[in-house]
């Protein structure tokens, strides 16, 4: 049990170091092209000096830009500090849409990577739930993952939150395939091991084809 | 001189090509390898400038594609990775000389893609 507690820990240092060097990457092409867009308007400052005339609309096209990055920087680092900031409390109440969709968001560029697309839709509601924040950031990372890994590439991993009784639900559809049961590969070792913290299931919909995670909506620790 | 930039960072690989054009370098730009291999094949060029982390084929499985075409293109990477340790083991890889870390500086650029056309004449 040690070992397993010691193991799980392992992968939960590794899944934060995965999201802050992604995001880290990121803000580094942010930068990148705000440094191509300053170095530009430099070239043409030079220009004007030798006498080419200089476009009013070519510099504000290049200032939007230069905006845009700057809030593209900015929300990236708001996600940064919002995931980093998951790790103070053991349990919180915490708004379980705005949790998936933070995960969703970090897990953008992965799916990028694996030509999956990710499209989340949000219940009528708030759903407020109790819990680890990390640790069900964890969890949803895997099953995140392990569903974009599934999904056929081109394909669309959808993902929807509900709340059926004292549980919460969040649901992991893939267009045009479905997960069949009994998984072969899923859920591993650490994963079982933050799903028991979080008095957590993992179970396939036979229904739907979904892969559902289900989870209690007042955690008690 | 014909240059091609791969990044897909569309903002990047555009704004740098036009930096690179007002430098006298016939630059094309692609934001996904598979754009890149369509522009090859109506179109030479001797240097690509390729992003090494792009989704789908990265810069060094387009390098392999590239080069079955135009074996004499010589190759640039770049890439955001950070630390030291990325920068010592990619430049193991691909060559110190032919690899750039962002954001990049233009002047430096410029520098390599003039050092490896020098090589290119040399060979």
């Amino acid at each position: 049990m040690e070992n397993s507690t010691q193991g799980s820990k392992d992968d939960s240092l590794r899944f934060f170091g995965k999201i802050v060097a992604s995001n880290s990457h990121e803000i580094k092409n942010v930068m990148a092209i705000i440094n191509e867009k300053a170095g530009l308007i430099k070239d043409l400052t030079l220009m004007a000096e030798k006498g080419v005339v200089l476009d009013p609309a070519k510099i504000q096209t290049l200032a939007e830009g230069l905006n845009i990055q700057i809030k593209r920087g900015d929300a990236i680092i708001k996600d940064m500090n919002k995931f980093a900031h998951s790790v103070d409390k053991d349990s919180y109440q915490v708004d379980l849409c705005e949790l998936t969709a933070l995960m969703v968001r970090l897990a953008e560029r992965f799916a990028l990577r694996l030509s999956v697309t990710l499209d989340l839709k949000f219940p009528e509601t708030t759903l407020k739930i109790n819990t680890h924040p990390f640790i069900l950031e964890s969890l949803i990372w895997d099953c995140l993952f392990f569903a974009m890994e599934t999904s056929a590439k081109n394909q669309t991993v959808n993902i929807t939150i509900n709340k059926p009784g004292d549980t919460a639900e969040l649901r992991f559809g893939l267009t045009g395939n479905r997960f069949t049961d009994p998984l072969q590969s899923f859920p591993g070792d650490s994963t079982k091991i933050f799903m028991k913290k979080l008095q957590a299931k993992v179970l396939i919909d036979s229904e739907t084809g979904e892969l559902v995670l289900r989870l209690p909506a007042d955690l008690q620790l | 001189m014909r240059v091609l930039l791969v990044d897909d960072e569309i903002e990047l690989v555009s704004t740098l090509a036009e930096r690179l054009s007002f430098r006298g370098i016939d630059v094309q730009w692609a934001s996904t390898s598979a754009e890149a291999l369509a522009k090859v094949e109506n179109q030479c060029f001797d240097v690509a400038v390729l992003d090494l982390r792009m989704p789908k084929i990265g810069g060094l499985a387009l390098k392999d594609k590239l080069i079955k075409k135009y074996p004499e293109m010589k190759f640039i990477f770049c890439t955001g990775y950070g630390s030291e340790e990325d920068f010592k083991a990619i430049a193991r890889q691909v060559g110190e000389e032919y690899y750039l870390v962002k954001p990049l500086d233009i002047e430096t650029l410029v520098e390599k893609i003039n050092t490896v056309l020098e090589q290119n004449l040399k060979e």
